[in-house]
This record gives structure tokens, sequence and C-alpha cells, in this order.
């Protein structure tokens, strides 16, 4: 548990955002690659404007990390690989990516980047993380069907990788990999049907009111330290395509937690004991 | 008819005896991929009882693992598996994650792998690069229900596992509706889907059955099915 690593990690949807997440607590700051990431064209950002915003995030000793998170058909492939290269080049830190074809691909390829395996990539177990630490993957992002004990069994097997969690957003009740409920999502606008108001049918009949299917997107900023005392690294910020002022808005709390928790790390272990029910004691760095 | 492999939602031993004695049945699908107790009487116990009359007939058995095999299950798939190994013959596991496979050929010799249909990300496509990692990993197939992907998966020596339909289900995640609007474990109404939600505002409804609401089967074409035996030497997975 080192809590002076800890990052906070928010996200760009557009080049004027970079300067206000800076200078609001963002230790890294990641914006999906123009056609290849998994959210709306619109909030992605270009190569020249990659170029443009990396010497100021670099400028701040910050750290930019590129999402190709889209599987992406043969024929781009060539193209894409020729970017990932200049990208890497011109000092991207890491990229994000989901397709375990591409993730080999490009740990090939790249020589001064790291590679973060998005959440998409579903990692559910310590035998996966291994893998993904021998083809050399530097960070897993970790899925959000996963419950805590999970969690801190793949930390427990695998301590030396670095891990990250969705921690604000995007976390649904509904297992965020499969569902299909109608959700476009994808598109510029969204009808979110977990969020919808349901009645209870029993043999067609009406029977009450039904329980929620979706939760609203959660906020771990005032638990954060149960996750960095698991041994999480990095705290993501969900929502490349939310308003910008709400991304500040969770931002400023990210941060606000983060020093908290710096401050007190000393009463992180024994919050831990009732989680973990081990000695963790001695593990604190 | 050609030969095929039979996926039932539900087994008995009366339904395995039966399939046995099938000449059309090639092997015989187990294990669900969130509840056992969905898809056999007395959960995982069943699937124990049940697999080990499949290996001791003249039918191959293929094993759905969990679709997410994690610290909680993972002893329960792994005593799975030492029951396929434990049989001189070849067995299919059908699993959805790379960490999963890789110990599963380093493991279990006599075990072939099969890439699920849910192994996947939000969208279906599947990259030429992904594809070509399957066979890197060792896997002997991937299931689909699309006679494009057949072909690309021939192309580079991958057996395409046709399915005669497409799993589209809506999920609530790996915690059981059911069980969360009802606080009782029931797979009987959970089998039966009895119990729905209709949106106040619309008319949009989806069945609860058990982690699953919603069409479960959306059925692939026939004729996408015959192409892909005929062009592509696909083994059909016909479920029920």
């Amino acid at each position: 548990m080192n809590l002076q690593g800890c990052e906070i990690l928010a996200p760009a949807g557009r080049v004027s955002d970079i300067v206000p997440l800076l200078e609001n607590g963002a230790d890294a700051i990641y914006a999906g690659l123009s056609g290849y990431s998994a959210r709306p064209q619109s909030s992605d950002f270009s190569l020249s404007e990659i170029k443009e915003v990396l010497p100021v995030i670099h400028g701040y000793g910050k750290k930019l990390y590129i999402a190709i998170n889209a599987n992406v058909p043969g024929e781009k492939n060539g193209d894409l690989l020729r970017e990932i290269q200049e990208l890497d080049e011109i000092g991207t830190d890491a990229f994000i990516i989901s397709d375990y074809g591409l993730i080999d691909r490009t740990v090939s390829v790249i020589k001064k980047a790291d590679v973060h395996v998005s959440t998409l990539a579903g990692v559910y177990n310590y035998e996966d993380v291994l893998m993904l630490q021998k083809m050399g993957v530097k960070r897993i992002i970790l899925s959000s069907d996963l419950f805590v004990d999970e969690i801190v069994s793949i930390i427990d097997h695998v301590p030396d990788m670095e891990y990250e969690i969705v921690a604000d957003g995007g976390i649904c009740f509904n297992s965020n990999r499969q569902c299909l409920l109608p959700h476009y999502g994808q598109k510029e606008c969204y009808n979110v049907y977990c969020q919808k108001e349901y009645l209870l049918l029993k043999d067609g009949m009406y029977a009450g009111h039904a329980r929620r299917i979706g939760n609203p997107p959660g906020k771990i900023h005032r638990t954060m330290g149960i996750y960095m005392g698991m041994g999480i690294f990095s705290f993501k910020i969900e929502g490349r395509t939310n308003e910008f002022s709400y991304i500040l808005s969770r931002l400023k709390d990210m941060a606000e937690s983060k020093r908290f928790y710096s401050e007190h790390w000393k009463e992180i272990p024994g919050m831990m004991h009732y989680i973990r029910r081990n000695n963790w004691y001695g593990k604190v760095v | 008819m050609n030969e095929y492999i039979a996926g039932y939602e539900y087994y008995d031993q009366e339904r395995i005896r039966s399939l046995c004695n099938d000449p059309c049945v090639k092997g015989v699908l187990l294990g669900d991929l969130f509840c056992q107790k969905r898809m056999f009487e007395n959960g995982i116990a069943d699937l124990f009882l049940l697999m080990n009359d499949v290996l001791l007939s003249s039918k191959e058995v293929f094993y759905q693992l969990p679709l997410y095999v994690t610290s909680r299950n993972m002893d329960e798939v792994k005593a799975v598996l030492n029951l396929m190994e434990r049989y001189d013959k070849d067995s299919y596991a059908i699993v959805q994650d790379f960490g999963t496979a890789e110990w599963i050929v380093r493991d279990f010799s006599r075990i072939r792998l099969i890439w699920g249909q849910l192994g996947r990300v939000r969208e279906l496509r599947y990259s030429d690069d992904f594809l070509l990692f399957l066979k890197k990993k060792s896997f002997t197939g991937m299931e689909t229900f699309d006679r494009k992907l057949s072909g690309r998966l021939a192309s580079l020596g991958l057996v395409p596992f046709f399915s005669n339909c497409k799993l589209e289900y809506q999920t609530l995640g790996r915690q059981c509706y059911l069980e969360y609007q009802t606080g009782l474990c029931n797979p009987a109404v959970c089998r039966k889907g009895s119990c729905s939600l209709k949106t106040e505002d619309e008319d949009f409804q989806m069945t609860i059955d058990g982690f699953v609401m919603g069409k479960k089967y959306r059925m692939t074409p026939e004729e996408d099915m015959t192409a892909a035996i005929r062009e592509f030497s696909a083994q059909i997975i016909c479920r029920y």
C-alpha cells in the first residue's frame, strides 16, 4: 500500500477540458483516439489534438492515456498500429486497450508507453492478470462486475501489478459488459432502460412496483481509503461525454478524498481489518 | 440430419439417458453461465453426476464454464475439469476469459478450448488480431451464430461451432434479479419465467428469468446454419 502513488484519472472530451482538469486534482487524463474508442466520435481526440495537449499535460508533471477500446476490423489494423507508434514516439504515457489481439500487437511495437487493459477486456481472476503480465501489460482496469473479495484475491495473488477501478460514474448494477437492455449509449443521445420505472407482473397480472434494475452511477470517493487499502492504485472518473461541470465536480470530490485519506492513511489498516480479517499491519509501505 | 451438440436449459437423468442413446447427438453441453440451480434440480451436485453419465457414454462432453470465473467459483470449475480429464477421451470447455483458458491448457491435456458466444465486449465485431490470438492461445474453435464469422474462423484453421441461436439476454449482472426482487431463490419460477417487468410509460416488457431478463434466444436463420456446415465444416450446437 503506497498512498503517495495513488492516482486520480479524469476523462477529457475536448481540448479545452485539459487545463481545468489538471488544476483541479487530476493526476492523469485519458482521452479516446478518434475512430477507435468506445465512445461517440465527438468526444474523441484526433492525432493533432493529442500532439497539442501532450506538452501541456507533461508540463504539469501529469500523464496522458489514450483509449483504444473498440474492436478494430482487419482493414484498419495497419493504420491503427502506425498511429500507436507515432503516439508512442511523441510521449503518450499509456494506451488503454480492450482487444487481446491488439494488446498483443501493441506491446510488440511500442518502445516507451505502457499498456493498460480496459475494463471491457473482462479480467475476472488472477490467471487473467498473470497472463497479461507475461504479455507486458502494466496496468489492469478491473471489471466493474467484480465483488470486493474477488478484487482482493486478484491483488493478493499478483501484487506486482498496477490496478485501476472505475471509481466514479459508469458502475452500473447491471453487468456492463454483457447487458443488452436497450441502451443507446454509443450514440449521441442516451435512452437508458435500466433507469426507468417498472411495474412487476406475475403471470401477466400487476403485482406491485419493481425494484430498480439499474443503480445510479457509483460514487466511491468517501470509501476510497478501503480501495487504497486493498491495493488499488488508480481511481478513474468515467464519462467523457458528460457535462464538463459535472466531471469537474466529481474530480474535486475525488481529489478532496485523496487528500483526506493521505492525511489519515495510518487509519486505513484498521479499516482493512474488517474487510480482510487478517494481519494487514505488516504490509503498509 | 447432421450430428449436433445438444445444449438444454434444464437437465435430469432421464434427459441425459435419452441424449446418450440418440445417434444424432454427438455431444452434450452442460453447465449454466450463471447459476447451476437453474439448469439442474440439485445444482452443482447434479452437474457432476450427469456429466459423469455422459463421460461414461460414447458421447462427448462440452462444459459451458460460468461467464465469470472468479476466486468464488474457481475451485468448483477446477473440480469439474478434473472430472472430465479423468476419462480417456477428449472433452471441450467453452470459456469466456483467457486466463482460465491458459490454465486449462497448462493443467488439462485432454480438454479442448472453445471461445464462448459471451466472451466479448459490448460489440459483436471480432478483429482479425483477436481471432489470431485465439489460435495462438491453442483454441480449437469459437462459438458463433454468424455465417461470415464462420468463414473467417475456418480460414484461420479454427472450427466454427455454429449455434442454432444467438443468446440474447438482458441481465441485471451477477445478482439474480428474481432473488433481488422477491428475496427468494426459486428455480421453478425462474425457469418458468412467470414474473415480468413493464415500463410505466411505454410498452417495453421483459421477463425475469433468474439472472436473465428478456428474450433468451434469437434463432439463427436455417440457411446460415446449412451454409456454415457445407462451406466451413462447422459443428452445430443446438440449444433448447
